[in-house]
């Protein structure tokens, strides 16, 4: 196995017991909320609310286990975009320049998109 | 409780995805719009979490194999994240029955993707992009011995990866199916390649739509919760049962139910 793949598996590792570690969060989360929820009666018609609005709301009404769900599953979500931006770091170690450039541009992306869905 | 019963559902599309080598997606985005009447664009956001829980979760044992070319990885996810970003902000425009439609068909297409089974078609001759970034790779084969590949038309692959990516956004899939064949089939990859490194770059592809989906709103922990949950434990039995059992019958009787779920979801987009 070369240094890289052998540092790749090392965050690789990392991710895994982040999964592990995310799945926890919202079990906890998901348990504590879960006298609030009845039914997905309420999912049946879309209806536009950001998150921007949803926290203040569920801070409000004291709805702690929704909102360790909702951290949980922010943990799940930046978790690829942690392994794109240490894998940029791992090409500058091995002065692959051109992949890390890729590796940076792909996190930026990965960012980015978050705040796309802010504006709409 | 129905979140018990999505939960159940959910351990077995995470086994049932493991073992046949599928995102749990494709299952779980029919369950929550034709069993629990939930709109699909919640559906869709919910199981991109699940999707990637599933990659991070198995890229370590991947890697492990020697069968992630994480070099080509990188490279296209170039493509799977700008196709995922475009996917993302064309979903506002698009109305739930032209998503049922377009899920029905890709169902129904993984379905004869499924049953279609083909050697390997080495390249022999390196593209450009491949000898400028060292793309080519080599892995252990059955035999333990090293078989060494090429990698062609990467400009290709990597168009194909942007279109993955949209799918992926707008259906709440890893879009494996595309990008397995994207690289099998275009940058002439070995298969066991080509599934390792879709799986490694599935997560990736997914948390671009993801993130945009959960500051939108549309990712809520009453569906989603459950639905990781299930698929993170489900995929785990799966992948522990895996070289236990065949996976030929179960693949059989899968794409019968794909076919019909299929056909139900565009009957859905044809009414609605």
């Amino acid at each position: 196995m070369n240094e890289i793949e052998n540092l790749e598996l090392k965050i690789s590792k990392f991710l895994r017991y982040g999964v592990i570690f995310a799945g926890i969060v919202i079990f906890i989360g998901w348990i504590s909320m879960f006298k609030f929820t009845n039914t997905f009666y309420t999912f049946k018609f879309y209806d536009k609310l950001p998150l921007i609005d949803i926290i203040p709301f569920y801070v409000y009404r004291e709805r702690w286990g929704m909102l360790v769900a909702y951290a949980g599953l922010v943990i799940l979500i930046s978790l690829p975009i942690i392994r794109v931006f240490l894998t940029a770091f791992l090409f500058i170690k091995q002065k692959e320049y051109i992949l890390a450039t890729i590796a940076i541009v792909v996190s930026i992306a990965l960012i980015f998109s978050m705040f796309l869905g802010i504006e709409l | 409780m129905l979140s018990i019963v999505l939960l159940l559902i959910s351990i077995s599309a995470g086994f049932l995805g493991s073992l046949l080598g599928l995102g749990g997606g494709i299952i779980v985005v029919p369950v929550l719009t034709l069993f629990f009447g939930i709109d699909i664009r919640y559906a869709v956001a919910a199981s991109l979490i699940s999707i990637i829980a599933t990659s991070s979760g198995a890229a370590a044992s991947f890697i492990k194999d020697h069968l992630t070319n994480i070099r080509l990885a990188v490279l296209l996810e170039l493509g799977t994240v700008a196709g995922a970003i475009t996917g993302f902000l064309i979903s506002s425009g698009i109305n739930s029955s032209w998503l049922f439609l377009l899920f029905g068909g890709f169902l129904f297409f993984s379905a004869i993707m499924m049953f279609r089974k083909k050697g390997d078609a080495r390249s022999e001759i390196d593209h450009p992009w491949s000898q400028k970034l060292k793309l080519a790779g080599s892995y252990p084969n059955e035999k333990g011995e090293m078989t060494f590949y090429k990698v062609a038309q990467v400009p290709l692959g990597l168009i194909s990866m942007y279109f993955a990516g949209i799918l992926s956004a707008l259906l709440g899939i890893g879009s494996g199916i595309f990008k397995v064949m994207a690289m099998d089939g275009a940058m002439k990859l070995p298969m066991k390649v080509s599934s390792a490194t879709s799986n490694f770059m599935i997560g990736v592809t997914a948390s671009a739509s993801a993130g945009a989906y959960l500051m939108k709103g549309d990712i809520r922990p009453e569906i989603a919760s459950p639905v990781a949950l299930g698929i993170i434990v489900g995929s785990w039995i799966g992948a522990k049962v895996m070289t236990r059992m065949r996976a030929d019958r179960i693949r059989k009787i899968f794409v019968i139910v794909l076919v019909i779920v299929s056909i139900q979801m565009i009957i859905k987009g044809l009414k609605s």
